[in-house]
């Protein structure tokens, strides 16, 4: 079994409990050798189908930053058994997808993350998950073996999310909770003692459910690290408490979301603006009880903006990026630094590259649209926030005209895809 | 230029060259990759310069169209707008007369084109084209050619064939004006159809010019004309073509036609067949195209072809892995691309490789053996090879013999 390395290098000196970090990742394998060290707070990189959109396999690989990468399982579901099963050698999933283990973290999740659509109704018995020949039902016994054929890194237990209609009762929140619980128990069994099985267990990241009620969100924590007893701890023995299995805490904010948003239209028609803050709230009230020592990890955030307030209010160590990724996809070059560099800076240089434009309420966009008729006359290279040497890319450093980029559908996301994954 | 033959192949027509061009040494005879609108699709510069690609090829009227000469002009050229350091060749526009034939009015003075993003109308004269092709900054550029279908008939085509000689000279006195004869290499092209005395009407009197082209192309072919008219036309042209420049034939791609137009005598030739067969997951290899959409590939573990130098093989990119992404993520197609550039590449590679040994005719029949197997040979195939001394069934006397184009698919099942 391979172990996720969690280090804290330094806390911020304030005095809550639950506050910003500093900190190195690392996982440690059973030969001896580990993957490079993650500083932390860094970021996820999110995938589709099994790739890094747009980025051939050289690219990901000149792209230093890409070091930790989250596989939603269900596309692979098209096929039964599912193909990544059935790969041969001893790292099937690192393999199938080229992520060299030597480099890369492989994290494992059933479901992919940002995909909010309806879907059928989950039961005790199965999730419903999303593949291209339609939804398939998935038992915690098949997420079991799945992710053990496939050996990744990290897997992320099984828990019960609803995507049907909104609104949910307290009732679905309560089994949300209580599957969610049981659905980790089950997975924490220990498995039959069979040399492979010994040498390939995942290490164990949890989703902190309970929906957009503080109180559920702490139950279902506090059911984490509470003493098992009797026939519940005998399920899981030799630990003794559900936590002990785990190596990591995931908030998955894009339910919360879609739950919020609904909440909101219906409490004040017209009001869309929601407070930034109630998502931070919810994340402290899942991370309160829980031990500080494990990787902390939000998903669906949805800007720069919402990382640092993650950062600053519960410690968050580890950020999907997957907004950045989409901004390539639209034809974004991001193009900002923190703090915001004032316009005075001599960083700016606007021979060498324009920064990106001022908008009318007085904030400077965070990128460049390169649809804009503007950017077909600049032959400068895309981002203007790193003329300092700031910049940890080679990538960053070329030219590249945005004109030939907006022309070629294939070339505008491989080229801005790498841009942002450069400098995560 | 600089061209300088360095071997033959003592039975076939073809010989392996040197052209050295403003930005480097290109060997010969080679594929062009197509980069119609400043990049070869799904590749960036540095990706195509990584897999020892050193000359491709711009479309003029589209880089005319989008992004227009006034931002060439600023990047500098179109080496510098797309980051290509190395040797780039434009065609002059003539082929979208054909391609682009709802948008175009031909006269004398030039092609008149209804831009189809707006409607806009601009006239592509000889001298237009040759201003375009001098801001562009290509290595090679080619004179503007009036393009007819290969299946059309009648006096259409001498017409364009005569009027494609007068605006060659058009073409000549306004590169020569430009002061750029040094870096810039003027190709002609030779037109006619399918007709064998025009054909030579049109060689000879471009023959008679050869002291102020750097180059010949053989234009007007793979419209969709017979296989066996096609390689003839090829042969008339390139027995006919001065020995002591590059013969370039446009349009080519398939391997099996690479390495026919290559033993007929041809130096060059670009297609965007295996970019454009990547993007809808086909992959190359030398026993046949690979449609990975195809659900035999879907727990294929293999790569594509062991042992090929290619990025995506040498990677260990699996057939299973490309089945489960290729026309839903564009990284298929960039993974396709790269092996199919490869592809070709290691074709023109090997073939200049066995030119050089003097092992040509068994290249070829090697090559024929293993890409088309028991399926049977294309019957053109076999007549041209035979016209230049190579009989590809003399160890095979029994392989089937298949009329027609005899192209291999690799059909893609439910």
């Amino acid at each position: 079994m391979s172990s996720l390395c969690a280090h804290v290098l330094a806390y911020s000196q304030r005095s809550c409990p639950i506050r910003p970090r500093l900190g190195t990742l690392s996982l440690q394998r059973l030969d001896g050798s580990s993957t490079p060290e993650i500083q932390t707070p860094g970021f996820i990189t999110t995938s589709s189908r099994g790739v890094v959109p747009h980025l051939s396999r050289d690219h990901v690989r000149s792209t230093p930053s890409i070091r930790w990468t989250n596989i939603p399982f269900e596309s692979f579901l098209d096929r039964m058994p599912p193909v990544p099963t059935l790969q041969p050698g001893s790292d099937p999933l690192h393999t199938f997808t080229g992520f060299p283990s030597k480099q890369h973290i492989l994290s494992l999740s059933l479901r992919d993350p940002f995909d909010g659509r309806e879907m059928p109704a989950n039961n005790k018995q199965f999730v419903s998950a999303y593949c291209i020949r339609g939804v398939r039902k998935v038992t915690p016994a098949d997420w079991k073996k799945y992710a053990l054929a496939c050996k990744p890194d990290l897997v992320v237990a099984l828990s019960d999310v609803p995507y049907t209609s909104q609104p949910h009762s307290q009732k679905r929140a309560t089994k949300s909770i209580e599957r969610s619980t049981a659905w980790l128990a089950d997975f924490l069994r220990p498995i039959p003692s069979t040399e492979e099985s010994k040498l390939h267990r995942p290490d164990v990241l949890v989703n902190l459910v309970g929906g957009l009620e503080p109180r559920a969100r702490t139950s279902f924590s506090e059911s984490l690290v509470e003493t098992l007893h009797g026939k519940e701890q005998e399920q899981i023995h030799p630990l003794h408490r559900l936590d002990e299995g785990v190596s990591g805490y995931i908030i998955d904010l894009l339910p919360l979301r879609l739950s919020r948003r609904l909440e909101t239209f219906q409490s004040l028609p017209g009001q869309t603006v929601l407070d930034p803050e109630t998502y931070v709230e919810l994340a402290r009230a899942s991370l309160a009880p829980l031990p500080q020592n494990k990787v902390r990890i939000a998903y669906s955030t949805s800007s720069p903006h919402e990382i640092l307030r993650f950062i600053r209010g519960v410690g968050i160590d580890l950020f999907d990026s997957h907004w950045a990724q989409r901004a390539a996809h639209i034809g974004v070059a991001l193009d900002f630094r923190f703090p915001v560099i004032s316009d005075e800076s001599s960083i700016w240089n606007e021979e060498e590259c324009s920064r990106p434009r001022v908008r009318s309420t007085g904030k400077r966009e965070l990128g460049h649209n390169l649809y804009l008729e503007k950017y077909s006359h600049q032959h400068v290279r895309l981002a203007s926030s790193f003329l300092d040497g700031t910049s940890p890319s080679s990538i960053q450093d070329a030219v590249i005209c945005p004109c030939e980029l907006v022309h070629q559908p294939l070339h505008q996301p491989t080229s801005l895809t790498a841009m942002p994954m450069s400098t995560t | 230029m600089e061209f300088e033959i360095l071997a033959r192949c003592p039975t076939t027509k073809a010989r392996v060259s040197r052209m050295k061009l403003a930005h480097g040494v290109t060997a010969l005879p080679t594929f062009m990759p197509v980069a119609t609108q400043a990049a070869i699709k799904g590749l960036t510069a540095q990706q195509v310069e990584a897999l020892g690609i050193n000359l491709i090829l711009n479309n003029t009227y589209h880089l005319n169209l989008r992004p227009g000469m006034k931002i060439l002009k600023e990047a500098g050229g179109a080496h510098r707008f797309q980051g290509w350091n190395h040797n780039l060749l434009t065609d002059s526009g003539g082929f979208q007369l054909v391609s682009l034939s709802k948008f175009t009015k031909i006269t004398e003075e030039g092609a008149l084109f209804s831009s189809p993003f707006d409607g806009e109308l601009t006239m592509l004269t000889p001298e237009e084209s040759m201003a375009i092709q001098h801001t562009i900054g290509a290595d090679i550029i080619m004179q503007l050619d009036d393009v007819v279908s290969s299946l059309t008939t009648g006096p259409r085509v001498g017409e364009a064939m005569w009027r494609t000689i007068r605006w060659l000279d058009r073409c000549i006195e306004a590169h020569e004006q430009s002061g750029k004869t040094d870096v810039q290499n003027l190709f002609a092209i030779v037109q006619g159809g399918l007709d064998p005395d025009l054909r030579d009407q049109c060689l000879e009197e471009m023959i008679k010019r050869r002291d102020r082209v750097a180059g010949y192309a053989i234009g007007g072919l793979s419209g969709g004309e017979e296989k066996d008219v096609f390689w003839r036309v090829i042969k008339q042209c390139a027995d006919k073509l001065p020995d002591d420049r590059p013969r370039y034939s446009m349009g080519i791609g398939f391997a099996e036609d690479l390495l026919v137009c290559v033993a007929l005598g041809v130096d060059m030739a670009d297609c965007v067949f295996p970019t454009r067969t990547a993007r809808f997951g086909v992959a190359l290899t030398f026993n046949g195209p690979m449609n990975l959409r195809s659900a035999k590939y879907a727990s294929d573990f293999k790569p594509i072809t062991e042992g090929c130098p290619c990025p995506t093989c040498s990677d260990g990119t699996t057939r299973a892995m490309l089945h489960h992404i290729v026309a839903l993520e564009t990284a298929a197609a960039h993974a396709l691309t790269q092996h199919n550039l490869v592809f070709q590449a290691r074709v023109m590679g090997g073939a200049r490789d066995a030119i050089m040994a003097g092992t040509f005719p068994q290249y070829l029949k090697t090559f024929f053996a293993n890409y088309f197997g028991d399926d049977g040979y294309p019957e053109w195939c076999v007549n041209a090879l035979r016209s230049v001394g190579v009989d590809l069934l003399e160890d095979r006397p029994n392989v089937k013999i298949i009329p027609g184009q005899g192209v291999k698919w690799d059909r893609a099942e439910p």
